[in-house]
């Protein structure tokens, strides 16, 4: 019997194990290995901007103004996503970039087509994120290991061009141009990322 | 037997080490792995606030900066004298349309530089050729474009007679003469930002003939040409001003009319108020040649831009005028 033990030892040490528990006939006793938990957490986003570049001197920009300006300015979404597992349970992120309303149709039919929308997960390069009539849903992947109790960032950045197909955009998208109700801040996309954290394979020593 | 059972511990013991080690191996694992998701609340994603004029550097752009009206009529006066008409190369040519200025600022209130009494000193006007001028004579052969890069020199014979009329403080209509019947005003005749469709009153008096007298002058005094309500403190405002050019010169589906009449005057009226009218451009993809030679105010229009200040003004990029036909 003893024999038997061990080479089911050895089997289980060489071989292609897949199951989180298992069970030993050895006397009728069960066993059951945890691999550990798996938890994730999401913060409400910084919204912030990166610069593009100087503003043209036929251009004022309101200082300190959020949300996208013209090849001036994008507007970003960062959140900092947390796994929370147990020690034994390191996970990788993948984040379905996704609009859940678009607040303003006549805006998001105007900036789409110069729309540029990417999404960075930790230090992988920023991935180009498709959108469609309706808003967007896409998905990036990362393979980095985020360790229990570690945290990593996810950034979301919204970049228009000055110009696109010949048509200045800083004039062409002034909202409220020619009348007297002001140039004010239009939301134009309710966006609620989901992150999914999956166990990471750990190599046996 | 106490030895053979403490060996079968020890197995047991064994693998159970075996098993707490290996959590998932090499190759490709198969079975349940962990996950958990993760939603925040919505958050707005959109644009910022901003103020911008057209670009003036695209080369098909009909905007012109206002500091790029340089040529000097005297001592701190400018002035561009440009050909008009509703063609491609002004971004027309498909439809018919009210000859446009539309002045865009991006300025709080009045045109902020030195000095300050820039702000009601632009003067828009347009003219049309007299039907028996021979001013014009000199531009047979011109490379000249009615486009908006062209300019008219206020040096050269019709350059002369035009600029003289629209430096003028008013026009006056006599038989046989027709510089009324030339004149359209734009950002002229007493109008502004708070009044952009105002007319200039005509003062009919009957002479030998009918005799009217309109002023060209700048905008109304103490107000301005460009948008006064924008401000960055707090941040609120529009930033153009849109005037639509109109004239008293009577207008027939044919053209502009070569005698010179008012427009809801006959021409032996014995006392007459006339009615302006808008200068309505005719889509055309005429030649430049054949614009530079007709008398057809609806077909080529001489817009004149000036400005004038007591001391040398540094206007800045946002100041901007743009032609179009609404």
């Amino acid at each position: 019997m003893a024999i038997t033990a061990a080479v089911l030892g050895a089997l289980l040490i060489g071989g292609v194990p897949s199951y989180a528990s298992f069970a030993s006939s050895v006397n009728g006793a069960q066993l059951r290995i945890l691999s550990g938990t798996l938890g994730a957490t999401i913060s409400a986003p910084s919204v912030g901007t990166a610069s593009i570049a100087t503003a043209p001197s036929r251009v004022v920009v309101r200082p300190g103004t959020p949300g996208m300006v013209p090849g001036v300015q994008s507007q970003t979404l960062t959140y900092t996503v947390t796994n929370t597992g147990s020690a034994r349970a390191p996970a990788s992120a993948s984040v379905r970039v996704l609009s859940t309303a678009v607040t303003d149709a006549a805006a998001w039919t105007a900036i789409r087509p110069s729309l540029q929308v990417t999404a960075r997960i930790g230090s992988d390069p920023a991935v180009a994120v498709a959108t469609t009539a309706t808003g967007i849903d896409a998905t990036v992947t990362s393979t980095a290991a985020i360790q229990a109790g570690a945290t990593t960032p996810v950034v979301l950045t919204f970049t228009l061009p000055a110009s696109s197909g010949g048509v200045d955009l800083l004039t062409a998208l002034l909202p409220s141009a020619g009348t007297s109700s002001g140039l004010s801040i239009r939301s134009i996309l309710a966006m609620q990322p989901q992150v999914t954290l999956t166990q990471v394979p750990v190599m046996a020593p | 037997m106490i030895g053979g059972r403490r060996a079968r511990v020890a197995a047991i013991a064994v693998v159970a080490a075996a098993g707490a080690l290996i959590a998932l191996g090499t190759g490709a694992p198969s079975g349940a792995y962990w996950t958990a998701t993760a939603t925040p609340a919505p958050t707005a994603a959109g644009t910022g606030q901003w103020c911008a004029s057209p670009d003036t550097t695209v080369a098909s752009n009909e905007a012109i900066k206002l500091g790029d009206v340089a040529t000097a009529t005297g001592t701190n006066g400018r002035v561009a004298i440009i050909p008009v008409a509703d063609n491609a190369a002004w971004g027309g040519g498909t439809a018919n349309g009210v000859l446009t200025v539309t002045l865009w600022s991006c300025q709080d209130g009045s045109i902020v530089p030195a000095p300050a009494e820039l702000a009601n000193t632009v003067r828009i006007t347009s003219w049309q050729y007299e039907s028996t001028s021979t001013d014009r004579a000199f531009l047979a052969g011109t490379t000249s474009t009615v486009a908006p890069s062209s300019r008219l020199s206020p040096s050269s014979t019709l350059g002369s007679r035009i600029l003289s009329l629209a430096q003028s403080a008013s026009v006056s209509q006599l038989v046989g003469t027709q510089p009324l019947s030339r004149y359209s005003w734009i950002v002229a005749g007493g109008r502004s930002a708070s009044a952009p469709t105002a007319a200039p009153t005509a003062s009919c008096v009957l002479v030998v003939g009918l005799v009217c007298t309109v002023p060209v002058t700048n905008t109304s005094g103490g107000d301005d040409a460009f948008s006064q309500a924008f401000d960055t403190t707090p941040w609120n405002g529009s930033t153009t001003v849109a005037y639509r050019a109109a004239t008293y010169a009577a207008q027939t589906p044919t053209g502009w009319s070569s005698g010179g009449g008012f427009n809801g005057c006959p021409s032996l009226s014995l006392l007459c108020t006339p009615t302006a009218a808008n200068v309505t451009m005719t889509a055309t993809a005429a030649s430049d040649a054949t614009l530079y030679a007709s008398t057809n105010g609806n077909l080529l229009q001489w817009l004149v831009v000036q400005w004038n200040a007591t001391s040398t003004a540094t206007l800045t990029d946002d100041l901007v005028v743009q032609v179009s036909f609404t």
